[in-house]
């Protein structure tokens, strides 16, 4: 209950985020980085990521998902 | 499952990822929503979604305690915000190709084309988990069974926390 209300909580700062008179990137950087927030609490506590074994496993999903933001951030440059 | 969720990850990523690629590199990037009603629309269906995960949640605790009676309805009210959700965004995409936004166009192919699949994937976890609260309740499948489903419609919740932002978000008119 309290991860989901966390969830909800960081969903209206994402919308209050447009109240802010930012720059696409800045506010592309700031939705990104609550979003991965937002995924990675999905991941670690509602996809019981947390109770994974082997561990080495958790570490290469971890690895694959740093992947798919690292060629996210090298796209876009 | 987990392969599944992996796979379809990179698809995800690889569509978000030009999305926001042709977002960032053209400054006259249609941006179509309002605050009100496009982004409250949007909003209303990221509460529904997230709320659709806890009842899951709810559905595995409740297997794993070998409760079937509450597992079937915890997964019953899943079921039913999928089918929420899939209703609102309908209603939002007819409000959309009202407004003119058409899929011929660039911004429209890629924004029916992305919110498009995820809707497909969450037609597909209604159905899915559907055949699983049925089978729950007439004393079918394990609590790893209903574990599966849950890591399936979590990912689509997943998925859709970078949707919203990067496609409803970054494209409020100013």
């Amino acid at each position: 209950m309290k991860v989901w209300l966390a969830l909800i909580a960081l969903t209206l700062v994402e919308v209050a985020l447009l109240r802010v008179n930012a720059g696409p990137a800045v506010m592309l950087a700031l939705l990104v980085g609550l979003s991965l927030v937002k995924a990675g609490m999905i991941a670690w506590w509602f996809m019981h990521l947390r109770e994974f074994r082997p561990r080495p496993l958790v570490w290469a999903l971890l690895f694959l998902a740093l992947c798919v933001a690292l060629t996210v951030i090298g796209f876009l440059q | 499952m987990w392969l599944f969720v992996v796979s379809d990850v990179m698809t995800f990523a690889a569509l978000l990822a030009v999305y926001t690629a042709l977002r960032m590199a053209n400054p006259e990037w249609p941006r179509p929503f309002t605050l009100h009603p496009a982004i409250v629309f949007s909003t209303a269906m990221t509460l529904v979604l997230l709320t659709s995960s806890l009842t899951m949640v709810w559905a595995v605790e409740a297997m794993r305690k070998t409760d079937r009676r509450a597992a079937a309805r915890w997964l019953a009210a899943t079921i039913l915000g999928g089918v929420a959700f899939i209703a609102l965004h309908l209603t939002e995409w007819r409000h959309l190709l009202h407004d003119g936004v058409s899929p011929s166009t660039l911004f429209g192919s890629v924004f029916f084309g992305i919110t498009g699949l995820h809707m497909a994937h969450v037609a597909a976890g209604t159905l899915y988990l559907s055949a699983l609260a049925t089978g729950v309740a007439r004393g079918k499948f394990a609590a790893e069974d209903v574990e599966t489903g849950g890591i399936y419609w979590h990912f689509v919740d997943l998925v859709w926390m970078f949707v919203f932002p990067l496609v409803y978000l970054m494209a409020v008119r100013g």
